[in-house]
């Protein structure tokens, strides 16, 4: 079910009144009931997975809490992680292993073929697994009490808000959550209601109405004007931010409605002066996740200078990994990889260069966003691209300006609505960094009702309602 | 501080009452404010010299010539210089993606407000035009029926949003050129690019199209309905194929027979093919549209074809 969908709206109307009403336990079996039902809309044979996924971290849990020694703890802890990934390779990740070893032993002379398997990726499969994988490493580490009912720790595990595309909140934060019943109130409606509201703007107002152009560039990357493809490039960095911050936004703010906090997740990354903070911006529960249970697991920063960028690399290339079965993905790992060494490397000399030249902070500073936002979008190119010819030719026609010229631009209307957007988001953006406006607004029932009211003419009129699914349910 | 991020202060307690009256003033300000600013956005647009809010506002000085086709048609038969070689009044209607359904439409609300022109140019390639512009033009549905039926018929989700909401049926990139052309005509229009070498090339390697595209019985019956309304308005309806780059058209192997069932659809109005008319490349903008230099040519080529002698 997708949060853009009338099916959603009308599942949204049948379920929050009996939410309302409902209390205790038998609240929990309707969150529970309604996020299958949320999932199984999609394919309700995918569900199995899920209910494996929670039973075998339920019982895993449940026996690494009984015991006290390490080394069988150890062993019931790679069982969950064997399930949880085995779940990964196959659904995920089969296709494209075969793929390239296939590939790879042909190009070492091997003359045979394979067909390749076609396994349906269930929807949200990275997002869940490293949300009970995150449970179970816990409560091996000690660091979180084993949750001993089993409806309680299902919810965890199906929570619909936030099921199929994160954020990935850890148990420690969601778990005690369903532990009381969560009460509604006034304030938490009108604070989700506004981040649900901004998610929509976001996705359904910018992210989808940039998509068209997007699509048509990446689709015709050695026939259109380089100026074109340069466009397509900024609007999917763009695009993809709208839609997945969009989609955290209404997935918090629908937490929020509901009385849960399921924390952030975007923090304005196209902002950040480094990247390792537009790490700390982006995708944050999936950056501290990485950090947390791969960077630190691999030895961190802890064992020299070397093996700090080992670990850098390794995580950034997983984390590409993570987001799709392609080597586009992980090339896209390794460029944010690379930048976090480079950056490492060179930051003390560009402080003393810096600070010997007298660079006024504020023009560094934006220069430092330009540069940090550039790279960014040279990465997003492999990204988006479907293979790496598409990749190489967009980025050699742009490097090159081949056929550069904008008044060969096409649909220059998408262009000038799809600037306008992006201009108003990011001149949003960076009002709040100055101003707490979510909070302004919402203080002040008149400005609230204005500015609720303002976002729904913003949807009618800007909106794209073809349906377009998420781009992170791909995920 | 994220921007979500809320000060640990509380919300200020609003009673029961409160609540109720700021949902009721939500829902009452943005249904009013939609009918509102829909009504806005309509009389703005009303006021603007783009092509079909010229063929819905009130008055204007008539047209000699009406053009009517796809982006084809837009770059085919470009008004100014059409003017300039005539010193007739050109309108050119055409717009991209408009098949003939839809341009008949247009001409009949056209005739139905306006005297009606000498000649009507139509680019019968139009229904090789995809499908998808009707609802495009949904921001003129509320000052044609005629145009409120194709959206009904052809996007009826649209159709639906659109009475929720009337401020989404602006929601469409014409509205936003109808805006783009608030003080100045459209008729300037035109590519004003040539074809790059990357594309020629990309031609010179393609493969030829050997199946013909299935063409909608509707839309071939369309374009007979369009001679029918203009003729019998009074005016001369000529068919024209607008020059295609020989390289694309080449590709084109159904040709010949795509032709004839253009001209079994309009048996009282022959087609002039001047799809192969031009082989210097400067004069196209891409493998189907001229572009600015291919203007003045194409005039002379309508002229000496003797489709301007209703103007002449």
């Amino acid at each position: 079910m997708l949060f853009n969908s009338l099916a959603f709206l009308v599942f949204l109307a049948a379920f929050f009144p009996l939410y309302a009403a409902l209390r205790g336990r038998t609240r929990l079996w309707l969150i529970l009931a309604g996020s299958y039902l949320f999932y199984g809309w999609w394919d309700w044979r995918f569900l199995s997975l899920i209910a494996i996924s929670t039973g075998v971290d339920y019982v895993v849990g449940l026996k690494i809490d009984a015991s006290q020694d390490d080394a069988r703890r150890k062993r019931l802890m790679w069982i969950s992680m064997a399930v949880n990934l085995g779940f990964l390779a196959v659904f995920k990740y089969f296709g494209f292993f075969t793929e390239s070893l296939v590939a790879a032993l042909q190009a070492a002379g091997w003359g045979g073929r394979l067909e390749p398997l076609h396994i349906v990726l269930p929807v949200g499969i990275s997002f869940y697994t490293f949300q009970t994988m995150s449970y179970t490493i816990d409560v091996y580490r000690r660091r979180l009490p084993v949750e001993r009912d089993l409806l309680r720790f299902a919810c965890f595990v199906a929570f619909f808000p936030q099921l199929v595309a994160g954020p990935i909140v850890r148990a420690a934060h969601l778990l005690p959550q369903f532990r009381v019943d969560q009460p509604l109130r006034w304030e938490n409606l009108l604070r989700g209601a506004q981040m649900m509201l901004w998610g929509y703007v976001l996705k359904v107002g910018m992210a989808d109405s940039l998509a068209a152009f997007v699509d048509n560039n990446f689709e015709h990357v050695h026939t259109l004007p380089s100026s074109s493809l340069a466009l397509g490039v900024f609007f999917y960095a763009f695009q993809i931010y709208g839609d997945f911050c969009g989609y955290s936004l209404i997935a918090i703010g629908l937490g929020r409605v509901l009385g849960f906090d399921l924390g952030i997740n975007f923090d304005r990354p196209y902002f950040s002066k480094s990247f390792s903070e537009f790490w700390q911006r982006w995708h944050i529960s999936l950056s501290s996740w990485l950090r947390d249970y791969l960077y630190i697991s691999l030895g961190g920063n802890r064992h020299g200078v070397a093996r700090t960028y080992r670990n850098l690399m390794l995580t950034m290339l997983l984390g590409g990994l993570w987001h799709g079965a392609s080597w586009t993905f992980v090339v896209w790992g390794a460029l944010h990889g690379g930048y976090l060494v480079v950056q490492r490397l060179a930051g003390p000399a560009w402080r003393r260069l810096m600070d010997a030249l007298r660079v006024p902070r504020t023009l560094e500073s934006v220069g430092l966003i330009l540069v940090v936002f550039l790279f960014t979008c040279l990465a997003w190119v492999f990204f988006r691209a479907p293979d790496f010819d598409t990749a190489f030719t967009l980025i050699r026609r742009v490097v090159t300006l081949d056929g550069w010229s904008l008044a060969a631009v096409p649909a220059k209307f998408q262009v000038i609505e799809g600037l306008a957007l992006i201009a108003f988001v990011v001149a949003a953006e960076a009002l709040s960094f100055r101003v707490r406006l979510a909070d302004a607004i919402v203080r002040r029932p008149v400005v609230a009702t204005l500015a609720g009211a303002a976002a729904l003419w913003f949807i009618a009129f800007f909106g794209t309602f073809g349906g377009d699914a998420f781009i992170y349910f791909q995920f | 501080m994220d921007p979500f991020e809320h000060t640990a202060e509380p919300l200020p307690p609003h009673t029961a009452g409160r609540r109720v009256a700021m949902v009721v003033a939500f829902l009452v300000i943005a249904f009013a404010g939609d009918r509102l600013l829909a009504l806005g956005l309509g009389a703005l647009q009303a006021q603007s010299g783009f092509r079909f809010s010229k063929v819905y506002a009130e008055g204007g000085p008539p047209a000699d010539v009406l053009v009517l086709g796809d982006s084809r048609g837009v770059n085919g038969f470009y008004a100014p210089a059409l003017a300039k070689a005539t010193s007739a009044r050109v309108l050119n209607l055409s717009y991209n993606g408009m098949g003939p359904r839809l341009a008949e439409a247009i001409l009949r609300d056209y005739l139905d407000r306006h005297p009606a022109p000498k000649l009507v140019l139509l680019d019968p390639t139009c229904v090789l035009a995809r499908p998808g512009l009707v609802s495009e033009l949904s921001n003129y549905a509320g000052r044609s029926e005629r145009l409120q039926a194709l959206i009904e018929a052809e996007d009826p989700d649209r159709a639906a949003a659109g009475r929720v909401s009337h401020l989404y049926r602006f929601n469409t990139e014409v509205f936003l050129r109808a805006l783009f052309y608030l003080r100045k005509s459209d008729q300037t229009w035109i590519n004003d690019y040539r074809i790059g070498e990357a594309q020629l090339q990309a031609l010179r390697e393609a493969e030829p199209k050997t199946e013909l595209p299935d063409l909608d019985p509707a839309d071939l019956e369309a374009l007979g309905h369009i001679v029918t309304a203009a003729r019998a308005a009074g005016a001369d309806v000529r068919l024209v194929i607008v020059p295609y780059l020989p390289l694309y058209r080449r590709l084109l192997t159904w040709w010949p027979i795509f032709v004839a069932q253009l001209d079994a659809a309009t048996p009282d109005a022959p087609v002039l093919d001047l799809s192969v008319a031009f082989d210097d490349v400067a004069l196209f903008a891409d493998g189907l549209h001229l572009n600015r230099r291919g203007a003045a040519p194409m005039v002379d080529a309508l002229r000496a074809a003797g489709a301007l002698r209703a103007i002449e």
